[in-house]
């Protein structure tokens, strides 16, 4: 058994250890490239704003795990912050606020999850759709504009400089949502629907698996992490915006995917590195003021690089060269015995 | 009429672990209707797979014509006049009948941007109806026709192109009587035009009224090869062939005493598919159901594992009946179903022995919150994975990289995981090696001890072999329900494919 567990280590450690290596050149690159990045100022800055993006992340992998995609949450999430914003606007308690915005976003997850899992409808057209119908209602609060009033008095600003045992609000959360995840994800019978339901529903359905149910989970899940990540996004610019999902929609697939390209599996983890490196990254291309596009420009590649290594489709060509180049190898020995026993020879 | 349009030499084809052609000689003449005959697994698809190209052969001559060839893929074999169709031909529903049999070549390969002409895919279609002709509406979309007449439509995609030698494999599974003059006489009208056919079936009366001859094979042999309208040409003597000498050594010694019934079904029926079947099924024993593709055994199996909810009638578990709502509904009540197709419907393959498992029965391995206690599902999976001999007994492996054999063990592992009482088999030695096979069987006798074992197969030989019972499913009718040892494999085949002996 232990020798078992020696030579299956390499398979799975070589991408991680590669990978944190190219996580500290990048953050040895940046250190060099500009003298603000290594301040104290900017090292807090990048972990606020890798927590948040971090959640972000983590809602998206649930539904990646139940073999979706959504592509509502950053619309979804916007109308969750706005929510929030607008309670407290009009002088509802900041807890009370959050609340009700987190059962918005929730409402939208099990609206996706139900249409989705049980209705069967397609996953991407209909989060489309839902998507839209958040981006509207959003729009109904703020006409389409800032929503600041009371954000100073209320506490909610809390959530972005306030600090429990010395860590930034934001930090809390994310440990705690990923402590959470990791432990339903990979550490319970929970986990074992969501993948099993991703990865052969079918299977899952003649084991028992309650498929619809947790697909309704991985949409909500979703949802809602996404939309405390907009709420803190929210208090960290100190007003709600309907758009504060929007640059999280293609970093956190990219994330999602890097980190089952590199752990060859969609795990908790795996978001977790991927994000940091994701965030890390346009961390330092905001310090050079890089413009956006060119970031964008990189995340994309970086999303599809993901995808590429993390499908089947790429092991499966890999499979198939290989297994070519030994049957060469093969027909170069049985060629010269021609006649009715050529093909015998190849046989084991 | 007496010359050769094809012929087979030699052909051998071995896959891991089986044997599946060991030295067929085959010969088809021009203009004839040749029947391809044998149990499940003695080879007939690989053979038509070697002919079509779909599979290399390791030994072996091919003539045709006279001539050797080698067919290197099915655009091959088709360019040299061999067509297959299929048992579910691959169409495009939503296209019409002419659509689909002038797919790919509705320009005359006048380039890609060429305009297609509808009006001239029609002529064409026309022509081939005046050539073959069969009442079959080609101008609907043939997502709405019938199997049959799908068939014929694929039937004409092969006739679009100049064949010589057409392949139908099993081409009914449940027909009217209308659509098997229709079927029949568009065989016929083939024949007329010169064109040799290889007709398989199980169905001996239609190949009566179709075949000119017909050969069985057994083991990857050919046992025989007979004029159909000759003395030699008897039922029973079809399945002696088909059968062959017994191999009782394969099979666990039968149950000694039976116990009390645990599952039983009164008059369960399914809309289309099966109707009036009723059975006791005991603690102690195996449950033998033997139906073919169309039988509605595949679709009893999983009405009593609450995948599809019965049209009519009831299922009693304990003499209380039970309405099952789910898989899941099922498996809390004790049932496990060991599903035919367990690629799909049995496993994850990307995951470890360890999760497919425990997956049908997670509270075992799950405690406070749902957190899974790991040491204990080790230990009983492990111990599980163990009693069913997987091999290497190592739970963190993939399902992918194992085995048919290894696959299906854990399929049952898994079922016995749960702690079933009444254990359902679909189909469970499909693409399983001889060694693997033996062993399943052992593991179902010993299931059958605590538990009541219910065996659906479309394999006579298994059924007779492992069952202390036996029910024959002949076009959704139970045709023969009796103990064991008061039947015989022959009478059950025969029941099977021709509703009587």
């Amino acid at each position: 058994m232990a020798g078992n567990r020696g030579a299956a280590v390499p398979r799975v450690a070589t991408p991680v250890i590669v990978f944190l290596v190219v996580i500290a050149l990048v953050f040895a690159a940046f250190s060099l490239l500009h003298g603000q990045f290594l301040s104290a100022r900017n090292l807090t800055n990048l972990l606020r704003h890798a927590s948040i993006f971090s959640i972000f992340a983590l809602g998206v992998l649930f539904v990646v795990v139940v073999g979706h995609f959504d592509l509502s949450f950053y619309l979804v999430c916007g109308l969750a912050g706005m929510t929030t914003s607008w309670l407290i606007a009009v002088e509802v308690p900041a807890p009370w606020s959050v609340g009700v915005g987190l059962v918005v976003g929730a409402l939208f997850g099990i609206a996706n999850g139900v249409a989705i899992g049980r209705w069967k409808l397609p996953d991407m057209v209909t989060t489309i759709g839902t998507g839209a119908v958040a981006w509207g209602f959003a729009w109904i609060y703020s006409k389409g504009s800032y929503i600041w009033q009371n954000a100073r008095t209320s506490g909610i600003l809390l959530l972005n400089d306030g600090t429990i045992l010395r860590l930034p609000v934001p930090v809390v959360f994310m440990l705690g949502t990923y402590l959470l995840a990791l432990l339903a994800v990979h550490r319970s019978r929970f986990g074992r629907g969501f993948y099993a339901t991703g990865e052969n529903r079918v299977a899952a359905v003649f084991s028992g698996v309650h498929v619809e149910a947790f697909i309704v989970a991985a949409f909500t899940i979703c949802a809602v992490l996404t939309s405390m990540g907009a709420i803190l996004s929210n208090a960290s610019q100190g007003a709600g915006s309907v758009r504060v999902g929007m640059v999280f929609l293609l970093p956190a697939y990219a994330t999602v995917f890097l980190g089952s390209a590199v752990f060859r599996k969609a795990t908790v983890h795996g978001t977790l590195v991927a994000s940091l490196f994701i965030s890390l990254m346009l961390n330092g291309f905001t310090l050079m003021a890089v413009p956006y596009y060119y970031s964008d420009l990189i995340v994309g590649i970086v999303l599809i690089v993901a995808l590429a290594l993390s499908s089947d489709t790429l092991s499966r060509l890999r499979e198939s060269l290989r297994r070519a180049g030994r049957r060469r190898e093969e027909g170069r020995e049985t060629e010269p015995v021609a006649g009715p026993l050529a093909g015998t020879g190849g046989q084991p | 009429m007496g010359e050769l349009k094809l012929e087979m030499r030699g052909i051998s084809k071995r896959f891991p672990g089986v044997q599946a052609l060991d030295g067929v000689d085959f010969a088809l003449r021009k203009g004839e209707v040749h029947a391809l005959l044998g149990v499940n697994g003695a080879g007939k698809s690989t053979l038509i797979k070697v002919l079509s190209g779909a599979y290399p052969r390791d030994a072996g001559t091919l003539l045709l014509d006279g001539q050797p060839v080698e067919i290197n893929g099915q655009q091959d074999a088709l360019a040299r006049g061999i067509a297959t169709v299929y048992q579910e031909p691959q169409m495009i529903p939503s296209f019409t009948g002419y659509e689909n049999i002038f797919l790919g070549a509705e320009n005359d390969g006048k380039g890609t941007f060429a305009r297609i002409r509808r009006s001239k895919l029609r002529e064409k279609a026309a022509r081939l109806l005046e050539l073959f002709p069969v009442d079959v509406d080609l101008s609907v979309p043939v997502g709405k026709l019938g199997t049959v007449d799908q068939e014929i439509v694929a039937v004409f995609r092969a006739l679009s192109r100049k064949i010589s030698v057409l392949v139908l494999d099993e081409p009914t599974s449940i027909l009217t009587e209308r659509e098997k003059l229709v079927l029949f006489r568009l065989v016929a009208s083939l024949k007329e035009q010169g064109i040799s056919i290889i007709y398989i079936s199980h169905r001996l009366e239609e190949i009566q009224q179709v075949a000119d001859r017909l050969t069985v094979l057994r083991n990857g042999r050919n046992v025989a090869t007979l004029e159909v309208r000759g003395a030699a040409m008897s039922p029973l003597k079809i399945a002696e062939l088909m059968l062959g000498e017994r191999m009782e050594t394969v099979y666990p010694p039968r149950a000694s005493e039976r116990g009390d019934p645990v599952l039983s079904a009164r008059g369960l029926g399914l809309d289309g598919k099966f109707h009036d079947v009723g059975f006791e099924a005991r603690r102690g024993e195996i449950l033998g159901v033997f139906g073919l593709v169309g039988s509605g055994a595949e679709e009893l199996a999983k009405v009593l594992f609450g995948l599809q909810p019965p049209t009519r009638g009831s299922i009693e578990l304990d003499g209380r009946t039970v309405r099952l709502r789910s898989a899941r509904d099922a498996i809390a009540r004790g049932m496990f179903l060991v599903p035919a197709d367990r690629r799909r419907e049995g496993l994850v393959p990307a995951e470890p022995i360890r999760f497919n498992v425990s997956l049908a029965n997670l509270n075992r391995v799950s405690g406070f919150l749902g957190l899974t206690r790991s040491g204990r599902e080790r230990l009983d999976v492990s111990e599980v994975v163990a009693s069913v001999g997987v091999t290497p007994p190592d739970i963190r492996a993939d399902v992918a990289t194992l085995s048919g054999g290894n696959q299906q063990k854990v399929v049952v592992a898994k079922g016995i995981f749960t702690r079933a009482r009444v254990y359902l088999f679909a189909e469970p030695t499909a693409g399983v090696d001889v060694g693997a096979k033996a062993g399943i069987y052992r593991l179902m006798r010993e299931l059958a001890r605590e538990a009541t074992v219910i065996l659906v197969s479309s394999d006579s030989q298994e059924v007779y072999g492992v069952s202390d019972r036996v029910m024959v499913l002949f076009k959704g009718q139970a045709v023969l329900d009796r103990p064991t040892e008061s039947t015989s494999q022959e009478e059950i085949l025969l029941c099977g494919v021709q509703g009587r002996v």
